[in-house]
């Protein structure tokens, strides 16, 4: 009789503590979930790409052509770099023939923004230049604003 | 003995303990979800701004024909002032009123909308502006409406 309480009690106590080991690892397991897509999160990746967007649009419209710009994009290529984007080259792309300004800080997506000057956006390049900021050292997107060229029916 | 019914309830409530995490997890990434990404950079009233600041100082320093058919006068309209036509979409509205403001004389999209702008949120933010230039060696009254409902386009990369 006393063998068969001391048994139970072992079976209780081992039901009791798989149910809170299953609990903790549910705990664990949704905490770090969370966890990851707020870390995730923190660089904002996408409000930054369609910050830039935006207001890259805004300067192409209301540039005229042989205008030469310089824009700092520190924040931009930290974010990128952080995001672990291939290559700088890639983080601001000028469409032309769409009139579209894309800007790229996460590696699977990048957003675009039309703008309505019917310019051209050529010799474009992100540059690390020597002065520092914040502790980094400052970025500039430099791009040149030209006439389209009219294309001739024949 | 253990009790039967008790291991059921243990069983329960950590099947619920699960759902209420689940729940929290959802609750949290909806909320991230709608702040960050649902609003966006609301850049319409900028855009808008922008073509019609454009379109004011075209008018007065080109001599238009606001006696050419609708589609004309905007082909006339975006050549002169080098605006991309292909990018004045169904997103945008342009209404522009000669002197009376009953009816406008051009107009692209639904120009209504811009009246109703400050009741719902999802129709294009509008701005006005009235100015005068020369028509036939006479003065009128443009007022001239544009707005956009225009948004960023994500793409999905390799």
């Amino acid at each position: 009789m006393i063998q068969q309480i001391k048994m139970n009690k072992r079976a209780v106590l081992s039901n009791t503590l798989i149910s809170t080991v299953v609990g903790i690892m549910a705990i664990a397991t949704v905490v770090a979930g969370i966890s990851i897509f707020l870390v995730s999160q923190k660089n904002a990746a996408a409000v930054w790409e369609d910050y830039y967007a935006k207001e890259i649009s805004r300067v192409i419209n209301l540039a005229r052509p042989g205008d030469e710009i310089s824009l700092d994009v520190t924040k931009a290529v930290g974010i990128a770099t952080k995001s672990q984007v291939r290559s700088q080259s890639e983080i601001f792309t000028f469409d032309n023939p769409n009139n579209e300004v894309c800007v790229k800080l996460a590696p699977s997506r990048k957003t675009c923004y039309p703008f309505f000057n019917d310019v051209d956006v050529i010799n474009y390049e992100t540059l690390p230049v020597g002065d520092i900021k914040d502790g980094k050292p400052v970025s500039l997107l430099k791009f040149k604003v030209a006439e389209r060229p009219v294309l001739e029916t024949i | 003995m253990k009790n039967k019914k008790a291991q059921v309830g243990e069983q329960t409530m950590n099947l619920s303990l699960l759902l209420q995490l689940g729940f929290l997890a959802l609750g949290i990434i909806a909320g991230v979800w709608i702040f960050f990404y649902n609003s966006g950079y609301d850049f319409r009233s900028i855009d808008a701004e922008l073509l019609n600041s454009r379109l004011q100082s075209c008018f007065r320093q080109n001599n238009l024909n606001f006696s050419l058919p609708r589609e004309e006068f905007f082909k006339e309209l975006f050549e002169t002032c080098k605006i991309e036509q292909q990018e004045i979409t169904d997103d945008w509205v342009i209404a522009i009123y000669i002197d009376e403001l009953s009816e406008p004389k051009y107009k692209h999209g639904d120009p209504l909308s811009c009246q109703l702008q400050s009741k719902n949120e999802g129709l294009p933010r509008c701005v006005e502006s009235t100015f005068q230039i020369t028509i036939n060696e006479k003065t009128a009254t443009i007022t001239l409406y544009t707005g956009t409902n225009q948004r960023s386009i994500v793409r999905r990369t390799v």
